[in-house]
C-alpha cells in the first residue's frame, strides 16, 4: 500500500508539473479542430475594453447585464437621449455564472437603479466557458468567486485553457484590444455596434432547449443578490429571427419559468421585426433593430 | 454519480482510502464498509428505491436459507417459486407493467372500444434488470445445489448490491463474488494498478469515443428524413461504436473499480466486432447475460425439450436444430424484453436469435460447399467478408434498438437504401466528425492490438521501464482532457 500510494502522490506530480506543458505544446501546434476543449482565441465583444471603461461609471439608472444579446443589444447611446444613464456589461456568452462573479466585481461600484437582465434561452443550456475564460483573460483578477464559480462550472475547456494562457502569457507581450475589430466598434458604455444590415435568412431544424440546472441555480442566486439590494429589475429576451424562435419547440416553457422569476418581457412576442432587415445575423440585431427595440423597450420601462 | 463525473471521483477516493487505512481489519469491516458505499451510491440516484433494493436482497437472503433448509421437501420447491415469483414479480411491476397496460389497451382498441387510459406511469428503479437478475442467479443456484445459502447477511446484501455492478452490471453471479467477499481482501499494487489502468481505458471509451459520437447519432436518428442514404449509414456505423464503446467502457470502469478493492470480476466484453460470425459476436458481446440466459433459461429449455421428442427429425427439420430454435427464440425474445418494455428491444432480440438459427443451420451444407469448392476456412479474405457480414447484421439490428418504435426503424432503414447511398456524407460538423472519427481509429486500433487481453491496453507498455510507461498514462489524461466531451452523458444501458 505504502508504495502505491508513493507512486501515485509521484505519478499526479509529475503530471501537474508536465500536463500544462504539453497542452501549451498542444496548443502551440496543432490546428483548432484537434483541440475542441482548448479555449486559445479571443472572443469577439471587447470584454477588456469594457472592463476598462466600466471603472469611468458610477451611480447610474441602468445596469444591462447578459449576453453577445446584451452588449449589441441595448444601445446606451438611446437610453442616454432618454436622459437615462446605462453601463453595458453584456459580454460573449456570458451566462448567469459569470453574470454572478461580474456582479460581485463591480455591483457596489456602479449601484444601478435598474437592472436589466437580457435572458436568452441558448445560455441556460451551456457551461459558459467560453465566457468564463473571457473574464479570466481580460480582468486579471482571481478571487475567492472566480474560482468558486469555475469549481461550480467543473469545465475541462477551463481547466485546460488557464494553464495554457498563464504559460503562453509568460512568453507573449501583453494584449492591447483595438477599438474597432472588422465591421464592429466599442462605444463607450459597453455597446458594441455592428455594421451589417441585412441578413439572408434560412430555415432551422426543430430543436428544443435543454436548461442546465447549474445556470438555473446561479440565476436563482444572482435574483436574490438584486432583491436583496431593492434593485428594479426587468427580464427581457431581446428578439431573434422568426425561423430560429419558431424551430425551438420549448419556448413557452422558457416563458414560464422566467415568469415566474420577475418582470419578463419576451420581444418576441412583444415586436413584429422582418428577419432580413432588422437583423445581422439569425439571432443578433443590427442597428435599425436596436433602434425599434431600444425606443420600446424605454417606453415600456417609462410607462412602469 | 456517474462513473465520469467528478463527483464519483471523490467519493471513490474516500471510500478507497476508508477501506484500506479503516476497515483493513477484517472482512467483516471492510464488507460493512463496502456495504454503506453501495447504498450510498445507489441512494444517491434515488433514495426512495433504496428500500426496494435492500428489500429485495434482504428477502433473497432469507428465501435462499428456507430453499437450502426444506431441499428434501416439497416445501423447497415452493419457497423456491416464492423467489422467482418476488424478484420476477418485482420486475414486471416496476419495467413492464406500462408496457403491459399500453398493449393491453391497444388490443383493446383493436375491438372498436376506446378505454379511458391511466395517466399514471411508474417509474422504472435504477438497473432494476441487472440486480434482479443478480437475485435470481443466487436462488436458483441454490435451488440447483450448485452453491450453498451463505448465512452471513451482510455477505449476501454486498453481494446483490455492489456498487460498481449495481446499475448496469456485470451480472456477476454470487457464486463467484460470495468466495471472494467471505474472505479478507488483502491489498495487491499490481491489481490496484491494473484496476486503474482499466478504469483510465473505459473513461477514454466513454467519455471521447461514446460520448463524442452521441451528438452525431441523436441528429440522424433524430431528424432521419434529411438525411441522405450515406448519411443514414455512416450514423448507423458511428451508433454501433457509440453503444459498443459506452457499454464496454462502463464495463471495464466496472471491473477496474471492483479491482481496487480487491474484487474480481469477469469479463463483459471481448472485442465482439471483430468476430467472425453472430454466434461469435454473442460470446463476446455483454458475456455476463449472454451466459446467464444460455445458463438459466437456454439450457433448461433445451434440455425438457429434448426430453419430449423421439426421433431423429421434427417437421422434417433435425431433431438438435428443432431443439436450438425453440430454445433460441424464447432465449432472444426474452433477451430483447429484458432490454426494455418496448416493441423494438423484442424485435432486436428476434433478428439475433434468427441470425444466430441460420447460422446454426447453415453449419453442415457450409463446410460441404467449402470442401467441394475449395476454399479454405481460415483465408483472410474469407474471413473478412464474414466479418463484415456479421458486423452489417449487428449494425441493422442496433436500428431498432436505438429507435423510437418500429415504424421508425423501418424508415431510417428505408432511408439508408435509397439512391443517396452512394452520395458523400452530408451534414453540420463534418469537420468536428472527422476528428471523432481519427479517434475512434485509434481506439479500434488499440482494441485490435489488444485483442488477446481483458482490455485493450493490459499489456501495452508492461515491459517499458517505467518513465516510458508513465508517458503513455500521462498522455491517455491527455487525450482525454482535451478530446472528451463537455457535458456528462450517462451510460446508455442505465436505462435497462
Amino acid at each position: 500500500m505504502k508504495q502505491f500510494l508513493k507512486s501515485s502522490i509521484c505519478f499526479a506530480t509529475i503530471l501537474l508539473i508536465v500536463y500544462p506543458l504539453i497542452v501549451l505544446v498542444w496548443g502551440l501546434l496543432v490546428p483548432q479542430s484537434f483541440k475542441p476543449n482548448l479555449i486559445n482565441h479571443r472572443l469577439a465583444g471587447f470584454m477588456q475594453t469594457r472592463l476598462k471603461d466600466v471603472k469611468n461609471y458610477y451611480q447610474i439608472d441602468i445596469l444591462f447585464l447578459g449576453s453577445s444579446h446584451a452588449y449589441s443589444g441595448f444601445d446606451v447611446r438611446i437610453f442616454n437621449d432618454s436622459s437615462l444613464t446605462g453601463f453595458n456589461l453584456g459580454s460573449s456568452g456570458q451566462t448567469p455564472l459569470q453574470t454572478e462573479v461580474l456582479l460581485d466585481r463591480y455591483l457596489d461600484q456602479l449601484n444601478p437603479k435598474i437592472i436589466i437582465f437580457e435572458v436568452y434561452p441558448l445560455i441556460f443550456t451551456t457551461d459558459g466557458a467560453e465566457s468564463t475564460i473571457d473574464i479570466v483573460v481580460n480582468d486579471n483578477k482571481i478571487d475567492s468567486k472566480l474560482i468558486r464559480m469555475i469549481l461550480i462550472q467543473n469545465s475541462m475547456k477551463v481547466y485546460n485553457t488557464i494553464p495554457y494562457l498563464f504559460l503562453h502569457d509568460l512568453f507573449n507581450p501583453e494584449y492591447i484590444e483595438p477599438q474597432k475589430i472588422d465591421s464592429s466598434t466599442y462605444i463607450p458604455g459597453g455597446y458594441v455596434e455592428y455594421k451589417i444590415s441585412y441578413f439572408k435568412n434560412v430555415k432551422y431544424l426543430r430543436s428544443t432547449y435543454q436548461f442546465n440546472d447549474k445556470q438555473l441555480r446561479a440565476f436563482t442566486r444572482i435574483l436574490s443578490i438584486i432583491k436583496a439590494r431593492n434593485i428594479k429589475l426587468l427580464l427581457v429576451q431581446t428578439p431573434v429571427t422568426s425561423s430560429l424562435y419558431d424551430s425551438k419547440t420549448n419556448n413557452c416553457t422558457f416563458d414560464s419559468i422566467m415568469t415566474e422569476f420577475g418582470d419578463y418581457y419576451n420581444f418576441n412576442k412583444i415586436l413584429d421585426l422582418d428577419d432580413s432587415l432588422h437583423f445581422r445575423d439569425k439571432d443578433h440585431l443590427n442597428t435599425d433593430g436596436v433602434l425599434i427595440f431600444n425606443r420600446k423597450l424605454i417606453r415600456i420601462l417609462k410607462e412602469k | 454519480m456517474l462513473f465520469n463525473s467528478g463527483q464519483f471521483a471523490t467519493f471513490l477516493l474516500i471510500v478507497f482510502a476508508l477501506y484500506w487505512f479503516l476497515a483493513n481489519k477484517n472482512s467483516r469491516v471492510q464488507n460493512i464498509l463496502l456495504l454503506a458505499a453501495s447504498y450510498v451510491f445507489y441512494g444517491w440516484w434515488d433514495w426512495r428505491f433504496l428500500g426496494l433494493l435492500i428489500l429485495l436482497s434482504a428477502s433473497n437472503y432469507i428465501i435462499a436459507i428456507e430453499i437450502e433448509n426444506n431441499q428434501e421437501k416439497s416445501k423447497g420447491k415452493l419457497w423456491f417459486i416464492a423467489g422467482l415469483i418476488v424478484n420476477l414479480g418485482i420486475l414486471a411491476v416496476f419495467k413492464y407493467f406500462n408496457f403491459f397496460i399500453d398493449t393491453f389497451f391497444d388490443l383493446i382498441s383493436l375491438t372498436g372500444y376506446n378505454l379511458p387510459r391511466s395517466t399514471t406511469k411508474i417509474i422504472v428503479p435504477a438497473g432494476i434488470s441487472f440486480y434482479t437478475f443478480l437475485s435470481l442467479s443466487y436462488i436458483i443456484d441454490i435451488h440447483k445445489k450448485t452453491l450453498k445459502a451463505n448465512r452471513n447477511i451482510l455477505e449476501v446484501l454486498l453481494s446483490l448490491s455492489f456498487f460498481p455492478i449495481i446499475l448496469a452490471g456485470p451480472i456477476q453471479r454470487p457464486a463467484s463474488l460470495l468466495p471472494q467477499i467471505a474472505r479478507k481482501r488483502e491489498f495487491n499494487y499490481e491489481q490496484a494498478a491494473d484496476g486503474l489502468k482499466q478504469i483510465l481505458w473505459g473513461l477514454f471509451a466513454k467519455v471521447v469515443i461514446a460520448d463524442n459520437l452521441a451528438p452525431y447519432v441523436d441528429e440522424f436518428f433524430n431528424n432521419y428524413s434529411n438525411y441522405s442514404g450515406s448519411t443514414l449509414f455512416l450514423g448507423a456505423i458511428f451508433y454501433s461504436i457509440q453503444i459498443y464503446a459506452d457499454f464496454s467502457g462502463y464495463s471495464n470502469m466496472a471491473i477496474g473499480i471492483a479491482k481496487l478493492f480487491g474484487i474480481i470480476l469477469m469479463q463483459n466484453f471481448d472485442n465482439p466486432y471483430f468476430a467472425r460470425d453472430i454466434s461469435q459476436f454473442w460470446k463476446r458481446w455483454h458475456i455476463s447475460l449472454v451466459t446467464w440466459f444460455r445458463d438459466y433459461v437456454f439450457l433448461p429449455i433445451s434440455l425438457a425439450v429434448s426430453w419430449r421428442i423421439k426421433g431423429e427429425k421434427v417437421l422434417f427439420v433435425r431433431t438438435e436444430l428443432f431443439i436450438y430454435i425453440i430454445a433460441s427464440s424464447i432465449v432472444w425474445f426474452l433477451t430483447g424484453l429484458w432490454h426494455g418494455a418496448s416493441y423494438t428491444y423484442i424485435v432486436w432480440g428476434m433478428i439475433h436469435g434468427f441470425f444466430l438459427i441460420i447460422y446454426k443451420w447453415q453449419m453442415n451444407p457450409r463446410k460441404k460447399i467449402f470442401r467441394k469448392l475449395n476454399i479454405n476456412n481460415k483465408d483472410i479474405a474469407v474471413v473478412t467478408i464474414e466479418s463484415l457480414l456479421t458486423m452489417f447484421i449487428v449494425m441493422l439490428a442496433w436500428i431498432f434498438f436505438r429507435a423510437e418504435n418500429i415504424e421508425y426503424a423501418i424508415n431510417y432503414i428505408s432511408g439508408i437504401f435509397s439512391a443517396s447511398l452512394f452520395s458523400v456524407p452530408h451534414f453540420l460538423g463534418m469537420r468536428q466528425a472527422l476528428v471523432s472519427v481519427i479517434l475512434v481509429i485509434g481506439f479500434a486500433s488499440l482494441e485490435w492490438v489488444g485483442r488477446e487481453k481483458q482490455y485493450a491496453i493490459m499489456n501495452i507498455g508492461s515491459r517499458w521501464n517505467r518513465p516510458l510507461r508513465w508517458s503513455l498514462y500521462i498522455l491517455l489524461v491527455f487525450i482525454i482532457n482535451m478530446f472528451m466531451h463537455t457535458q456528462e452523458s450517462p451510460f446508455i444501458y442505465f436505462q435497462f
